[in-house]
């Protein structure tokens, strides 16, 4: 008789032994009491839970297990009467306070409760200490162990929070209270020896007439329309990062312009490393307008995930603005409307929230059309994005991975409709045509990335061509600045030069008065390599500007001073400039 | 042959210290060479093509009547300007209308007088809403002038909700409507 057969035979009986006294175990564990069957039930409730809310979300299942309910102090099915825990879950939600079905103003009868998604939860106890943290998963539900007969209370925080990759860290806080963080809390009550449900609302505060109470819902309004771009940024391909931000918001948050603690910040607004969020009832506050918030969230994309060169400001459909701004704002518009899935965006303010305005994102006949107007680049976006023609409607994927593309943020040409227009017809070639008519029906007609073609001057002949070109042969280029359509950040308050340079060295660049070989005053310059400022000289002593620049394209913005310093609108003039560029 | 070598390779050396001696004397870099921050403005959200000139903040005495002009500048050409005024408790107007219109185009700056005042020390806020409706669109834009009575007063620490330190974490708790049940 060999070894084999009787060595596999002993194997077989020992792990059938093993076998039942592991079947017989788990028996004694989950059967028998009814606190056993609870918890085993739980786990299964709580997984079903998960698992009809994940069908729920986009098709991403990275996403969804992002936002899942994860609780990292579960035990296991078989916690509760082996190591003494209790689970404790709910749901947790917030009021939603709608607009009018006209767009115009909150209908806080309408007042509605929606899910806390994806935030923070944890079970403190008395003493302020965390004993388990969770995240609520797209229904708003939560789940946690704890410590039987524990005091615990639950708290909500506002905040996204995503450590694994791609990461991001989102969180509402107070800027009159040095930037605290909003929380919703629970009461403290004990977790007692079976499980339990707390469900939380966070309530707006509103009673007939007026805030008489906490405005509890405002940061977790605010972080809802957060997690809805998270979502659809994720869907659409993101792998990157995203810079962790904060948004500031408080009920002191007014229009006035002045001290930030006090919250006097103007307007919202997104500032490269913040959002701000008017909070000021009867005034202006804006918890509650989805499209503003996702305005500023779309710059804030914008400058994590792609490339922005706008100079900000004040700005306004009608206006003719700097082509970058133009583009930073027309895209941010339609970007709210892309995420809400609704062009007509909304903005509520006035005694009561009951007025405020509304505009259509899409709409194409409009005035002013062109490379220069936020409505137009917001009409060509959104329209771009609901087209069906040759493409899918309501994908953002295609726009996102154009801005994603580093051929869009490398770019040596300043950003704008044209850089855009050009990167996806390189990188979806299939939609090219759908964007060009959409240009054309908003005149604009440039070719590539500089714009070349363009015709539609905005009723400023100096604006053409929108690049002038320079290459380093000792040559020279006259342009104009001009504040007739206001200043700082319009139409014809800077001028832009394509720079060729061939043999990289050092170079004189010199701004001087038409004619003469005279320095001009007052003139402001700017040398950008792919977005990057290289040099801003500021005195009329151009002639000492030495630069030393590697072969390739550069663009020279080149602008009256006077123009950009928002002080002289009223003046309106026009200032002409030859600029050379010499090689040393 | 061995000579021209060394020779070559002399020259080439002193070529390279040289030019490394004239590019650090007096080559600029274009980092080193940056005269200006360049600032950008806020990305603000979207609002009517009219602002605020002035002021954006004022100095008054309690009890007394201060009187000024608001100037507003708009590129709108036609439409029409209303302006309505919303003053924080302890600020009132004086004989001044909370509501007036004006059609567009008009001279530039729109200067609107206003004369308040106010019983007690402290800072105060005179909000304007601005709406310009034109047969094309509504647009509005909403500003406030800070008014200081009396001395220059300090920031106030939020009375309405707590704020509390958690785990090194500053929070502000906000209550919640809350049910317990057995599960």
């Amino acid at each position: 008789m060999s070894r084999v057969p009787m060595l596999s035979f002993n194997m077989k009986c020992i792990s059938g032994v093993l076998l039942a006294c592991t079947i017989l175990i788990l028996s004694a564990c989950g059967g028998g009491g009814g606190g056993s069957n609870n918890v085993i039930s739980t786990a299964t409730s709580t997984a079903i839970l998960l698992s009809s809310s994940s069908s729920s979300l986009s098709s991403n299942s990275s996403v969804s297990s992002n936002f899942s309910s994860s609780p990292s102090s579960s035990q296991g099915f078989s916690s509760s009467s082996v190591q003494a825990t209790v689970n404790i879950s709910g749901t947790l939600t917030y009021d939603y306070v709608p607009h009018n079905e006209n767009h115009v103003g909150l209908n806080y009868a309408a007042t509605a409760q929606r899910p806390i998604r994806g935030a923070v939860v944890e079970l403190l106890d008395e003493f302020g200490q965390v004993r388990a943290s969770t995240k609520s998963n797209p229904d708003g539900f939560f789940s946690a162990d704890i410590q039987k007969n524990t005091s615990v209370k639950v708290r909500v925080k506002a905040q996204l929070l995503n450590t694994s990759l791609p990461t991001w860290n989102f969180k509402v806080t107070d800027n009159t209270s040095n930037n605290a963080l909003y929380v919703l809390d629970g009461a403290l009550a004990s977790s007692g020896s079976d499980d339990s449900v707390r469900n939380l609302n966070a309530n707006s505060g509103w009673s007939d007439t007026s805030y008489s109470a906490p405005r509890s819902a405002a940061p977790f309004a605010i972080l809802d329309d957060i997690y809805v771009g998270v979502i659809r940024v994720m869907s659409a391909g993101n792998t990157q990062n995203l810079n962790p931000l904060e948004l500031r918001w408080s009920t002191k948050n007014s229009a006035a312009d002045g001290d930030y603690t006090r919250g006097e910040i103007g307007t919202s607004f997104y500032d490269g490393a913040a959002i701000y969020i008017l909070g000021d009832a009867n005034n202006d506050t804006d918890e509650y307008d989805p499209h503003v918030l996702l305005h500023e969230w779309g710059h804030y994309l914008e400058n994590t995930l792609s490339r922005s060169d706008s100079l900000g400001g004040d700005h306004s459909d009608s206006e003719f603005l700097d082509i970058r701004v133009a583009m930073s704002e027309g895209f941010a518009n339609a970007f709210s409307g892309m995420m809400n899935e609704d062009a007509s965006y909304a903005d509520a303010s006035g005694m009561a929230q009951l007025s405020g305005f509304t505009f259509n994102i899409a709409r194409k006949n409009r005035p002013n059309k062109g490379y220069f107007n936020e409505g137009s680049i917001g009409s060509i976006f959104y329209n771009f994005y609901s087209s069906n023609i040759n493409k899918i409607a309501n994908d953002f994927t295609p726009i996102f991975k154009t801005l994603n593309n580093a051929s869009y943020y490398s770019n040596e040409a300043l950003t704008s409709i044209y850089l855009f227009h050009a990167q996806l017809k390189n990188l979806f070639p299939e939609y090219a045509a759908v964007l060009e008519d959409l240009m054309q029906e908003q005149i604009i007609f440039g070719s590539d990335e500089y714009g070349n073609d363009e015709s539609n001057n905005g009723g400023l002949a100096i604006e053409l061509p929108v690049y002038k070109k320079m290459d380093s042969s000792n040559s020279s280029v006259n342009v104009c600045s001009s504040n007739q359509y206001g200043e700082p950040n319009k139409l014809g308050n800077s001028q832009f030069i394509k720079l060729n340079i061939q043999q990289p060295g050092r170079y004189n660049i010199r701004v001087i008065l038409p004619g003469s070989n005279d320095d001009a005053s007052q003139f402001s310059f700017i040398i950008y390599n792919k977005g990057n400022y290289l040099n801003y000289p500021s005195s009329s002593s151009s002639d000492k500007e030495i630069v030393n620049l590697t072969a390739g394209s550069y663009v020279l913005e080149v602008g009256d001073a006077n123009h950009i310093d928002n002080k002289n609108a009223g003046i309106k003039s026009t200032t002409c400039f030859d600029v050379r560029v010499v090689a040393r | 042959m061995k000579f021209f070598r060394i020779i070559s390779y002399f020259s080439l050396a002193s070529l390279m210290t040289v030019s490394l001696f004239a590019c650090s004397g007096k080559t600029e870099t274009a980092v080193d060479h940056a005269e200006k921050v360049i600032t950008h403005e806020k990305n603000a959200k979207p609002g009517a093509a009219i602002k605020l000139i002035s002021p954006l903040s004022i100095s008054a005495e309690p009890n007394q009547t201060t009187n000024i002009d608001i100037l507003l500048e708009t590129i709108e050409a036609t439409g029409e300007l209303t302006i309505e005024f919303n003053l924080t408790q302890g600020l009132e107007l004086v004989s001044s209308p909370n509501r007036q219109t004006t059609n567009l185009p008009s001279s530039s700056p729109i200067k609107i007088p206003v004369s308040f005042v106010s019983s007690a020390n402290g800072r105060y806020y005179l909000n304007i809403h601005a709406t310009i409706n034109n047969n094309d669109s509504v647009a509005v834009r909403n500003f406030a002038v800070i008014v200081e009575v009396g001395p220059q007063s300090n920031p106030s620490a939020s009375m309405s909700l707590q704020l509390k330190k958690s785990s090194g974490e500053n929070v502000i708790s906000l209550p919640a409507q809350e049910s317990i049940s057995p599960k």
